[in-house]
């Protein structure tokens, strides 16, 4: 199993550690001994186009861990990472129980209701979940499932039924746990064997990107490397986990431990999910979302305070003879955009939000990682995901630009290390096709859909979208940090403004995000007279879209703007 | 003998400012630093009163003139009573589509309807321009007894507000049809001449000038306890210590570092209400200019009116 995250140093040097803890729930594997490692990986640069050279990369391997995993509930797994329930899919969960238990299965929706109860006795359960609650539809999203057992003093046996509480129950298979323990052992995978080493070791461990090169990889069964193990014994029988450690160095530890003389990797035990890395989340979504990206700019490569200064932009005559007038200043002057840090809180919280409803976060570009030419064309990475969000500075031009038919229009300063250059939102070409593909666009940046200077690109026939997009959401006025409006934003769209799970009703993906203004600035200390506005421009046929239903852009465009302060509510 | 690879989980810390905190009005911003040394200004001519009052909330259970008067407004007759209640009564459109709640309890009246779906062939028709607003304004508050003393504005020193808050243009070949399907009529609850902040009511005008939208909240009011005010010195001296929070900045501005910060110009003082648990309570709220080293910000920032250490 490895789940992965990335650190990063910045131009100032700082590296920011995104991973503060490590979890792991022992109930999902199975009892035994089990030896932990983190594995890391760097890398000198990105190697995307601007920082292009050659890339040395390192990889570092922690201290095993040694941990016994004695637990009643065992192996808990579940057969899908997420389900659609509207297409007959159920989620399959299975755990194991090493003495004969009465066991209950409470489902769980987001706000700790339980929605579903299955109950059984024996050595193992297996449920099939249809995602309703007892036939009554449930909102899609993330469901908890919670597992208790006790003893019941009965015997052993190989497996035992279950009954469900309601109607999306399903008769265990009685051939379960054998079956799947057979189809582990007889199946063939690959394994490595480093030079110099007798540790034949499951290949699926080593991270992508490891260098593999003196390794030597062959393909077997389990059984077949089993037969040149030694046994290993397993306890099964405490309902409490114990705790040791060594060191993978050797020394002191104890006699068969690793480290010790002769030592030999044992095999991993049969199980009834796949080999690792690879396995189900341990909190499988309902219904089936889609694929999310996100960018954003800082500003703070000067350092906390200081702005990021953006170059002069030409204004496309031959020459370069002209510059672009910003909001009515001096077209020569070089803007400072002060830093924004308050948008890694805010693009944390929309991420989490959106990874709660299901969506799988394609990318997440965080100041040089993202580079000006991800914006453009019809290349950028945001036309791979159905969701994109850019949070950036934006500006209005107050002259007309020659290299967009003399259109006036707005432009979003793009950092690279500590100074930035102006993006032209007509260099945009927004919109995917297929599955995947860029329906929804936002820009979240002061003045992103300037009511003005969207009508003059329309009017010169200037468009930052192709076919396929659906609708783009932006500000028609300067807009204001909020930790809150991402967060308010995704949940609207994935689950209505409601409080209970009986409350489940997304709104559009336009009227979300005039809401999710209102509710994130509504309450807040504004100088007076303060008025917000936000926008939204799209296909006309796509208005009312909503995440679970949306339709095929006709060609027709609309565009459309809201006051979210003051607002009547 | 299981081989696992760390399982690495993000745990995000999410900042949130505490709902609980007492008194409310700290709930709406960012605390700012304590800074003894910084330079605050006050430039603000606003009098200040001598004393100010928390009050109590109590239902208003709205006199027979004013909810025949609500439902003539919102074209509602009493066969479209949907369900009469000890607290109140909702009314509804035979489609389902327009519904008015009144509630005696939360001193409620609200009504909506679904905003029509427009389109360039299906316009909303004679929506009263602004200049046209004023009157209409003067007769729905006249039918919901609300007094022009007992409001203000926001954007504008006029006591309400008239506004186009939404439009939507269409894009038909190289023609733009611009449509408007409401206008707005906006204000805010004043009471000993010091808003409520944050709760607008008013209500929108549609198509042949029909309500569109009404919202109001007008509670009956129960005088607690009355505070003398703080000096405008001791407001600076608040500030200095960190007894304030400050409102969101504009994107473009960026963060303020408060430790760094130059000055404080305090350009307008205004003595307002926070509305919260059944009950209002005075704070003060500053239109502030910040010298961040870098520019000038103008900031909301909220602080005491009243000495809140002897609460």
């Amino acid at each position: 199993m490895a789940d992965t995250t990335t650190n990063y140093t910045d131009s100032t040097g700082v590296t920011n550690y995104e991973v503060d803890t490590y979890s792991i729930n022992t109930c999902e594997w199975l009892n035994g001994t089990h030896i932990l490692f983190a594995t890391t990986e760097c890398q000198s640069g990105r190697g995307d186009l601007v920082d292009s050279g050659t890339i040395a990369t390192g990889h570092g391997v922690s201290p095993f861990v040694s941990l016994l995993f004695n637990n009643l509930v065992e192996g808990i797994s579940f057969s899908q990472p997420s389900f659609d329930p509207s297409s007959g899919q159920t989620q399959q969960v299975t755990a194991i129980f090493p003495l004969n238990s009465d066991w209950t299965l409470h489902i769980v929706d987001a706000y700790s209701n339980v929605v579903q109860t299955a109950t059984g006795s024996g050595n193992s359960m297996l449920y099939n979940w249809d995602g309703t609650a007892n036939g009554t539809n449930l909102a899609n999203g993330i469901y908890y499932y919670y597992i208790t057992a006790a003893t019941n003093g009965l015997a052993n046996e190989l497996v035992s039924g279950g009954s469900s509480g309601g109607s999306g129950g399903g008769v265990p298979s009685p051939s379960f746990a054998r079956a799947s323990a057979v189809s582990s052992e007889s199946s063939e995978q690959l394994w490595a064997v480093a030079t110099d080493s007798e540790d034949v070791l499951p290949f699926a461990i080593y991270p992508p990107g490891f260098d593999t090169n003196g390794l030597t990889i062959f393909s077997a069964t389990p059984a077949e490397i089993q037969s040149l193990r030694a046994p290993v014994s397993r306890v099964a029988s405490s309902r409490t986990a114990s705790f040791s450690t060594m060191d993978s160095g050797g020394g002191t530890a104890s006699p068969s431990g690793i480290g010790d003389p002769g030592y030999v990797t044992p095999l991993p035990d049969p199980q009834p999910a796949p080999p690792s890395p690879q396995r189900p989340p341990n909190n499988p979504v309902k219904g089936l979302a889609g694929t999310f990206g996100v960018a954003y700019d800082t500003y703070t490569a000067n350092g906390g305070t200081n702005p990021v200064n953006c170059a002069i932009l030409g204004n496309g005559l031959p020459g370069n003879t002209g510059h672009i007038s910003m909001q009515n200043n001096s077209a020569t002057r070089a803007l400072p955009f002060s830093p924004l840090p308050q948008y890694k809180t805010e693009v944390n919280n929309f991420v989490s939000q959106m990874q709660h409803w299901g969506w799988q976060n394609s990318f997440l570009k965080v100041d040089d990682q993202l580079n000006i030419n991800d914006l453009r064309g019809s290349g950028t990475p945001f036309n791979n995901v159905n969701i994109g969000v850019l949070f950036s500075h934006g500006v209005y031009g107050t002259s007309v630009d020659f290299a967009a038919n003399q259109c006036k229009q707005m432009y979003f300063p793009i950092t690279s290390g500590g100074s930035a250059q102006y993006l032209r939102l007509s260099e945009m070409n927004l919109g995917g096709s297929g599955t995947n593909g860029l329906k929804w666009m936002a820009l979240n940046s002061c003045r992103s859909l300037y009511q003005a200077n969207w009508n003059s690109m329309k009017n010169a026939g200037i468009k930052p979208y192709n076919g396929n997009l659906h609708l783009l959401m932006g500000e028609n006025t300067d807009g204001f940090t909020s930790s809150s409006f991402g967060w308010y934003w995704a949940k609207y769209i994935n689950f209505g403004t409601g409080t209970n799970a009986a409350s489940f009703s997304p709104l559009t993906i336009r009227a979300a995000w005039y809401q999710a203004a209102y509710d994130a600035y509504h309450n807040a200390s504004f100088p007076g007279g303060t008025t917000i506005s936000y926008a939204v421009a799209g296909d006309s046929a796509c208005h009312d879209d909503t995440l679970q239903t949306n339709s095929a852009p006709g060609g027709s465009w609309f565009y459309e703007t809201k006051q979210v302060y003051p607002l009547l509510q | 003998m299981n081989r696992l690879i760390f399982s690495i989980l993000i745990q995000t810390v999410c900042l949130t400012a505490g709902f609980a905190q007492s008194p409310p009005w700290k709930a709406n911003g960012e605390k700012i630093l304590p800074r003894p040394d910084l330079d605050v200004r006050w430039e603000s001519s606003s009098k200040f009163p001598r004393k100010v009052w928390s009050y109590d909330l109590l239902p208003n259970k709205f006199s027979a003139e004013i909810i025949s008067n609500a439902m003539t407004l919102c074209s509602f007759t009493e066969k479209d009573i949907a369900a009469r209640r000890p607290d109140g009564t909702d009314f509804q459109s035979r489609d389902g589509a327009r519904k008015l709640s009144i509630s005696f309890s939360a001193a409620k009246i609200h009504y909506e309807i679904p905003e029509p779906r427009y389109s360039p062939t299906n316009l909303a028709a004679n929506v009263p321009a602004l200049n046209e607003l004023p009157p209409i304004a003067t007769n729905v508050l006249r039918k919901l007894n609300i007094q022009f003393s007992d409001i203000t504005g926001w954007v504008s020193t006029n006591t309400i507000d008239y506004s186009e808050p939404s439009m939507t243009m269409f894009y038909v070949g190289d023609l733009t049809i611009t449509n408007i399907p409401y206008r707005s009529v906006l204000f805010r609850r004043v009471v000993d001449g010091m808003p409520i902040v944050g709760e607008f009511y008013g209500f929108n005008v549609g198509e042949h000038g029909r309500i569109a939208r009404l919202s109001i909240q007008w509670s009956n009011l129960q005088r607690g306890k009355s505070y003398s005010v703080i000096s405008q010195k001791e407001v600076l001296n608040l500030i200095r210590k960190g007894d304030a929070i400050r409102g969101p900045v504009p994107q473009n501005v960026g963060d303020i570092d408060w430790s760094s910060i130059k000055s404080l110009t305090i350009k307008k003082a205004v003595p307002s209400y926070q509305m919260a648990n059944n009950s209002l309570y005075p704070f003060l709220r500053l239109d502030v200019l910040v010298d961040t080293g870098h520019g000038i910000v103008e900031v909301g920032i909220d602080c005491p009116i009243i000495d809140e250490s002897k609460l």
